[in-house]
């Protein structure tokens, strides 16, 4: 059993106890849920995915801290937990996306993307001299054929798909609030501020576009999606993910 | 060669160490099922990778083996992985990318791939592709050749060929493209097939060709 | 300094591939024969305007692919082969005379060609269209269609299609169809 300090199944190695827990994966989720809140919704028209940014001392630059990270033109992530586990995971899913992208000349899906990622997760819980990753993730994608997705994935390697979910500090609260505003039909401009009224909800201090960040994913249009095909030019697609400037971040919170 | 809604692959039967011919119906799979085609130990086999997607492999043949088992393998990790069919540019990505992790050491095979793609507004269009050796893709509008007889396939299809072919007139033109060309071409022809691939059937025929 | 002297080899090609192409086609009472006009030497264009196929009585007309020098001087000693025979003779040579002489003359070159390839287009006596066509060293034959030179495997056979499809299996025929609905074909 999980004691205070972690009893006997705490140390390195993710053993499992005699009642079935791995208890190094309890804490790592003890570790996302001391990390900021994140949260994500799926609208009809996109995603969005939002998160605050707190920095322990004004003396920061907090211009260098990035939260919501762009993977590929089609994918972002963003997460709550431990920053540095996040910049790693970062790195091997922007690799992962390019290796796709070498062989089969476009990018993953939301879905094979975030299954490598989980992978990656799931093999720290299993390999020696290792410990397993300190952060939940919500990745939040387009691609042509299962459209826009969100999953969240947790440190264990598990992950799901969702309309709407929030991970770290206030996540239970947010939860609820988000289980009270959501409905299937929300447009991407309405879940915008339903993300940010949700943060709100468990926000200490002022929100501006210095602590928010936020990302969405898109539907493009036929015509779009015709045109990244037939291959203007580079023969690339327009991203369908993007993180919003701190003036777009501005203009939402003064609605 | 691309036609209206419709491509056509075709390729013809001989096995054969240059001048030596060995078979004439290097065929271990029922028709239906695989069908091949082309040009050491040279032909050429085309498969279906999918209901409206094939590969025509011609070169060495136990490379035309080799590949083809590692499509297969490559393209069912796929659908299983990504819960849906491969399209037919992606397919052609993953066969250039086969073939240049091998870029000093070579499969002897110039893929050609053929089929119909889905657009974003759900309808197809007719896609052809071609590849060197190491896998330099080719995506041509019209037609593309490939095996011991490429150039005099490419001086016939250049005169035959037209735009917005229906599908039996694409029939036509691609089987006498190809007769006419293997059979100016030592080391190919003994027989041909054709498959024409249309929004929803697979015309595939056998056609008698001079056996000399 | 090495004061030695060592021998030195020098080479001299006595060949070039000056490209191009030619064809000839032959009809019930007429013949179509054609070359193209540029003249080059690897990736150079030496010139655009060489022309290679010769007019040589009203009813020959010879076409010569290959090495330009020595098409140019070959044409020149055909021509004058003819005209001696038109003093001699009082009249043009045939047709198929004239294919047996370019054979004679090519083969008396037999171990130092011409090199060559022509084709020799025009009226037989009868007046039937007819094509000669020869290799460097004199083999002939008379055809109904010809290509040669440089895109002689991209034109040859699309003339035997278009020009002569009655040597060729057309309209072919089909052995076996299998025509079946994609749901029934991957079950």
């Amino acid at each position: 059993m999980a004691s205070a300090d972690g009893g006997a199944y705490s140390y390195s190695l993710t053993v499992f106890s005699p009642s079935g827990k791995l208890v190094q994966i309890e804490h790592a989720l003890a570790a996302v849920s001391q990390g900021t809140t994140s949260l994500g919704i799926k609208a009809s028209n996109g995603i969005v995915i939002a998160t605050e940014k707190k920095s322990s001392s004004i003396l920061i630059d907090d211009s260098m801290i990035e939260k919501v990270a762009v993977v590929c033109p089609n994918i972002g992530i963003v997460y709550s937990g431990m920053g540095p586990d996040f910049r790693v995971l970062i790195a091997r899913a922007r690799k992962s996306a390019q290796a796709y992208w070498r062989v089969y000349g476009e990018y993953p899906p939301t879905k094979v993307l975030t299954q490598e990622i989980a992978t990656v997760m799931q093999e720290a819980t299993q390999s020696g001299g290792v410990r397993p990753f300190g952060v939940s993730l919500l990745v939040a994608g387009y691609d042509i054929h299962r459209g826009p997705c969100l999953y969240q994935v947790d440190p264990s390697g598990s992950f799901w798909a969702w309309k709407a979910s929030a991970i770290g500090k206030n996540m239970v609260n947010a939860k609820t609030f988000l289980e009270k505003r959501y409905n299937d039909d929300i447009s991407l401009e309405d879940a915008i501020h339903t993300a940010l009224l949700t943060l709100k909800e468990g926000f200490e201090g002022q929100m501006t576009e210095k602590t928010i960040e936020i990302g969405v994913v898109t539907v493009p249009t036929v015509e779009e999606l015709t045109a990244g095909k037939e291959g203007g030019g580079t023969g690339r697609p327009r991203p369908t993910f993007r993180k919003l400037t701190e003036e777009e971040v501005k203009d939402y919170l003064a609605l | 060669m691309v036609g209206k809604d419709c491509v056509a692959i075709a390729s013809d039967l001989r096995l054969g160490t240059q001048a030596l011919g060995i078979s004439s119906n290097f065929q271990r799979v029922p028709v239906s099922h695989f069908s091949r085609v082309c040009p050491s130990l040279t032909i050429c086999q085309v498969f279906p990778i999918t209901d409206r997607l094939y590969v025509g492999l011609p070169g060495l043949g136990t490379d035309v083996t080799t590949l083809y088992e590692r499509f297969r393998y490559r393209v069912n990790m796929y659908t299983i992985k990504e819960e849906r069919e491969i399209h037919p540019e992606t397919f052609t990505h993953m066969v250039s990318s086969t073939l240049y992790e091998h870029r000093f050491g070579p499969y002897f095979i110039e893929p050609v791939v053929a089929g119909l793609s889905k657009l974003p507004t759900g309808g197809l269009k007719p896609f052809i592709a071609a590849m060197d050796l190491i896998g330099c893709i080719n995506f041509a509008k019209d037609f593309v050749v490939a095996g011991t007889a490429s150039s005099k396939l490419y001086g016939v299809a250049e005169g035959l060929w037209e735009p917005d072919l229906e599908p039996e007139d694409l029939f036509e033109t691609i089987s006498q493209t190809l007769l006419n060309a293997v059979d100016r071409d030592a080391f190919s022809g003994w027989g041909a097939v054709v498959h024409v691939i249309t929004k929803d059937r697979v015309i595939s025929r056998t056609l008698k060709a001079r056996m000399d | 300094m090495d004061s030695i002297a060592h021998p030195t080899q020098r080479q001299f090609s006595p060949y070039s591939d000056n490209g191009g192409t030619i064809l000839a086609i032959a009809g019930a009472d007429f013949t179509v024969i054609a070359g193209d006009t540029r003249q080059s030497e690897g990736y150079s264009i030496q010139t655009r305007y060489a022309p290679k196929v010769f007019p040589l009585t009203d009813r020959a007309v010879l076409a010569v692919n290959g090495f330009a020098a020595d098409g140019n001087m070959f044409v020149k000693k055909v021509k004058q082969r003819l005209e001696w025979y038109r003093h001699a003779h009082s009249k043009d040579m045939p047709l198929r005379a004239i294919a047996r002489l370019i054979q004679t003359m090519l083969y008396a070159r037999r171990f130092f060609p011409f090199y060559v390839y022509n084709i020799l287009g025009g009226i037989e006596e009868d007046g039937t269209g007819a094509v000669y066509s020869f290799d460097p060293v004199g083999s002939y034959e008379r055809e109904a269609c010809r290509a040669a030179g440089a895109a002689q495997s991209l034109v040859q056979p699309f003339l035997d299609n278009q020009a002569c499809p009655f040597i060729h299996t057309s309209p072919f025929v089909v052995l076996t169809v299998d025509n079946r609905d994609i749901a029934d074909l991957f079950q």
